[in-house]
């Protein structure tokens, strides 16, 4: 099954919203975690305080990121764990795959982890005869169904419960039923006897803490525990850019994740690990902590792009965007959606392969208001058009190259645009000029259907009359002098 | 090979940060949070048990008008159990053997039983060695006690917390946690607030999806750990 790709942003986009089944979905969706998100902050009363604190450990987590990567290495491996570190995502697979080899695991299971999606893991590890069974409910829909998450939080959001209900017919050879409990009751079965046989387990990471060489990982249905504490090896997959400084640090982090991503207070489960559990009796014999470049080093340098490395993966930015709200997150064609994909999606997998996306935003930001760790998206929305836009090189994609002579036009008319706005008498007399025209009947005719490629820009848009006095005239005449006028 | 990735990660995270660091200035100092309300130990109790019962545990108190052991032997009852998990923890164990004892046909396994026998058993009865009253959550550490288990494969999970060990704080749970040198006692340290949940489908709340599908507390009076 072809997966959207975000070359053809704009073609994904068309069709996602001549989707009503998808839109249905994700309105009712994206409205009740919208809901159950300002249902637990108002419950916070110092929301704000928390966010700012959030954003300044950030900030230091990111400025020292490199004394605290070793701090994090010499305390893990102090308590016993494995640290591996993977420049790219090739590099990464081949680190899991290498474990998985030489320790003869044949069975695998996997908790969610958006990391294991963006370096491809699953495949990777396919190749080598060895496919992970996804054990978080909706990551398992999807790997049934062949597809890729479509949101940060709850992968398989896009479907309906008639579409898993077949789903589980299909693959599972079980009675039809779209009974909700009925199909959870189904996957718990099915993933305990996964879960009995695992000889290796990968999980992603929340938070890794410097100070205690430890990882967090939150979790409400319990599969990442059972993924963590069951099988003889445990591989946990992270980006670099989650360690934070010290242990009391999780406690603004846990007041804040839960509620923005859910609206819970807290998930039911919280797993803080160090080192692998067997010297205790109890969990893996190893703990293996894989820990990926991938193009994060490259967002490092520059201020506006470091806060890209601040997101804890809340999705809250997804569910309040009216973009995403209306087209999803497969549209993106990225492991990462929604206004924050819109950001790392150019900067892992570079620039030309996603172009479209930073124009994806009517940069209303509300996604700046909702983030838990304030990260500034439209900043950084402008920031990667501006690349976009003065990349000497041209995307090689038929949705770009079709747009190219719109491009020059493009840069022609803002030319214009830009000179005419900056010269009061310019600007008078293009708008008389306007005027004259708008006022024939022709004039009036062309401005409704004005031709391509501005046609698209009038299409869904009314042409107004001008006013019969225009109001430099009214400002000059009647106002200027009265001082303003009332 | 991996050493060599290290390396270049490390170094370009140097470079990269070298300036930036220069360009930053000082960060301000972080003021120290503010210091958290005390509860009393009767309100912590009482936020315990109804921020968690909110979340749909189940908490036994001694004004239930019963003890530890009537409390469980309700719970084993109404859940038809007959093979009971249990851990180390040396009260849980007492408790499930009096019970055991008592009844015929109740089996106990013990943590250490292997998952094939876990998978089997229909109630997981563990210690916790605190409770958070802000989040109504039970904080469970494997130095103390084999819990990893037997507080997750059963359908059904029991935790018997001391009253005297209901923190305040989310923070003090943080801190309660680590020895004196400011390293963590445990290797593995639980926090549970609640059954096992899910909305992965239609956002529609099922709850008892891989962990527990019940978790219920019994408030007991002896001393904390």
């Amino acid at each position: 099954m072809s997966h959207p790709s975000s070359e053809t942003f704009g073609d994904n986009a068309r069709a996602a919203l001549a989707d009503t089944t998808l839109r249905g979905a994700l309105r009712r969706a994206t409205d009740l975690f919208g809901e159950k998100r300002a249902r637990a902050v108002r419950s916070v009363p110092d929301w704000e305080d928390l966010r700012e604190r959030a954003r300044r450990i950030k900030e230091e987590a990111l400025l020292h990121l490199d004394r605290l990567l070793e701090q994090f290495e010499e305390r893990a491996v102090a308590a016993g764990a494995t640290v591996h570190w993977a420049q790219d995502a090739r590099g990464a697979c081949k680190i899991v795959a290498d474990i998985t080899r030489s320790s003869g695991a044949r069975r695998l299971v996997k908790s969610k982890s958006m990391t294991t999606e963006e370096i491809g893991l699953n495949a990777a590890l396919e190749r080598e005869g060895t496919l992970p069974v996804e054990t978080d409910l909706g990551e398992w829909i999807i790997q049934l169904a062949g597809e890729t998450p479509s949101h940060i939080i709850a992968p398989a959001i896009h479907k309906t419960k008639a579409q898993v209900a077949e789903l589980f017919v299909e693959k599972l050879a079980i009675e039809p039923s779209d009974d909700i409990e009925e199909l959870t009751r189904t996957a718990r079965r099915v993933l305990r006897r996964h879960f009995a046989e695992s000889d290796l387990g990968v999980s992603g990471v929340n938070f890794a803490i410097a100070e205690t060489g430890s990882i967090l990982i939150l979790e409400n249905e319990g599969n990442a525990r059972l993924t963590t504490s069951l099988p003889r090896i445990h591989v946990a997959v992270m980006g670099i850019e989650k360690v934070i400084p010290r242990f009391a640090d999780l406690e603004v982090f846990l007041r804040l994740l839960p509620r923005s991503g859910t609206g819970q207070h807290l998930t039911s489960y919280q797993s803080i690990l160090t080192g692998p559990g067997a010297p205790e009796g109890e969990g893996p014999a190893e703990l293996h902590l894989v820990l990926l470049d991938n193009g994060r080093t490259g967002m490092l340098a520059d201020r506006v792009t470091r806060q890209s490395l601040a997101c804890i993966r809340c999705g809250a930015c997804l569910n309040v965007c009216p973009v995403y709200q209306n087209i999803g997150g497969h549209a993106y064609g990225s492991v990462y959606p929604g206004p924050i994909g819109s950001v790392i999606t150019p900067q892992l997998s570079g620039v030309e392969k996603a172009a479209q996306l930073p124009f994806a935003s009517s940069l209303c930001g509300a996604c700046r208001d909702v983030c838990p760790v304030k990260i500034d998206l439209p900043e950084l929305l402008l920031e990667l058009r501006a690349r976009v836009v003065s990349r000497s090189g041209l995307p090689h994609s038929p949705d770009a190259a079709r747009r190219l002579p719109r491009r020059r036009l493009e840069r022609l008319g803002f030319r214009l645009w830009a000179r005419t706005m900056a010269s009061t008498r310019l600007y008078g007399w293009s708008a008389r000029c306007a005027r004259l025209v708008l006022d024939t009947r022709l004039g009036w005719w062309l401005a409704r259907r004005l031709l391509p490629p501005l046609g698209a820009w009038t299409a869904g848009r009314e042409a107004r009359r001008p006013a019969v006095r225009p109001f430099r005239e009214i400002w000059r005449q009647d106002l200027r002098d009265s001082g303003g006028g009332a | 090979m991996t050493a060599q990735a290290r390396a270049a990660i490390l170094s370009r995270t140097s470079e990269a940060l070298t300036l930036a660091r220069r360009t930053a200035g000082k960060l301000p100092v972080e003021p120290p949070p503010a210091p958290a309300p005390a509860f009393a130990p009767f309100e912590r109790i009482e936020r315990f048990r109804r921020i968690l019962e909110g979340v749909g545990g189940r908490v036994w108190t001694a004004s239930d008008g019963e003890g530890p052991h009537a409390a469980l032997e309700r719970i084993v009852a109404a859940a038809g159990a007959t093979r009971i998990a249990v851990s180390d923890a040396p009260f849980a164990l007492q408790l499930v053997r009096r019970l055991a004892g008592e009844r015929p046909g109740i089996e106990v396994v013990p943590w250490s039983a292997g998952r094939a026998a876990l998978v089997e058993t229909d109630v997981g009865v563990t210690c916790a060695q605190w409770g958070i009253a802000e989040t109504g959550s039970l904080v469970l550490e494997s130095a103390r006690e084999h819990h990893r288990l037997v507080s997750l494969v059963p359908p059904i999970h029991v935790a018997l917390l001391p009253q005297s060990a209901i923190l305040g704080t989310l923070g003090e749970a943080l801190d309660v946690v680590r020895v004196a040198s400011g390293a963590l006692r445990s290797r593995a340290v639980t926090l549970i607030t609640g059954p096992s949940r899910t909305a992965d489908i239609e956002l529609t709340l099922v709850v008892g999806v891989h962990g527990p599908k019940e978790l219920h507390v019994i408030l007991t009076p002896e001393e904390r750990p």
